[in-house]
């Protein structure tokens, strides 16, 4: 499982680097497409820490650890930064036409909306990233440990 | 170190405190509406003091150049104006990822190290007060 969460955790970071500049992986369509499988990643992401989640969730204001709530709010942020993200990018989309949806407001406001919350969002992503680092650590010596463990 | 360096470069050269704040400056004068500071208007970019009727007029062709641009009915499917790619869509050009990287990068080892600072700290608080219990 852990595997798992690690190599999605991995896509999620490629994608959202090569989602910061329209121009810079085939273009709009890729960008349009790609910002929507970025939602449904960090969903999929969220499912699977949920026991995390609801853990925090509840114990939040009793005898949560200060680096718990830290990252409790942090994913609150990441949750608001993203939604904005994929909302301002649905209100500006112009290969995949959400007109149906009317949002309404001015292509400027969703513009800048746009490019603030992507841009707020990847700095919280590095943030968080940070404050996981162990995580990832103990995923790359998953092997080592394991064969220290065997001998 | 080297991150830091080239992070505080890639910060610099993509705008990013400027244009990560955009959103909350909006609407405040002296704001440019593409999210990068600036002066609103011509007049005001080269320091000219233009009279209020010329300003009024900027202001109108900024609201037309604005409708213009909201009326994009036309450019759905890369249609219209031919704007519905970026210049050079299909084509792979990393160059301004890279820069990203760097800045996510930064956030990521700034952090790595205040944690480790703070894990540090901590340890020796809990080791004196532990040491001053006995």
């Amino acid at each position: 499982m852990n595997k798992f969460k690690f190599i999605l955790s991995f896509l999620l970071t490629i994608l959202m680097i090569l989602l910061m500049d329209p121009r810079s992986f085939y273009g709009i369509t890729f960008h349009e497409w790609a910002g929507l499988v970025i939602g449904l990643f960090f969903i999929l992401h969220k499912l699977l820490n949920w026991n995390w989640i609801k853990k925090v969730t509840l114990t939040f204001f009793k005898k949560s650890r200060g680096r718990a709530r830290l990252n409790y709010i942090l994913d609150i942020l990441l949750l608001a930064g993203l939604t904005l993200m994929i909302l301002s990018g649905i209100a500006i989309a112009r290969t995949i036409d959400f007109t149906w949806l009317k949002l309404g407001g001015s292509h400027m406001f969703w513009r800048v909306m746009h490019t603030s919350s992507s841009f707020i969002t990847l700095a919280l992503f590095g943030i968080h990233l940070g404050l996981h680092w162990d995580w990832v650590i103990q995923r790359f010596n998953f092997k080592t440990i394991k064969n220290v463990k065997e001998n | 170190m080297a991150i830091l360096v080239t992070g505080y470069f890639a910060v610099t050269r993509l705008n990013y405190m400027d244009r990560s704040l955009a959103i909350f400056s909006m609407g405040k004068p002296g704001q440019r509406l593409d999210g990068r500071p600036g002066a609103a208007f011509k007049g005001e970019a080269s320091g000219r003091n233009f009279p209020d009727s010329q300003r009024q007029q900027f202001r109108r062709n900024e609201g037309e150049r604005m409708e213009r641009f909201r009326g994009d009915e036309g450019m759905r499917n890369g249609e219209g104006r031919g704007r519905g790619n970026y210049q050079g869509g299909n084509k792979i050009n990393l160059r301004n990822a890279a820069w990203f990287t760097v800045v996510f990068a930064l956030f990521t080892v700034i952090v790595i190290y205040i944690d480790k600072a703070y894990s540090l700290i901590s340890k020796r608080y809990q080791k004196k007060a532990d040491t001053g219990k006995y």
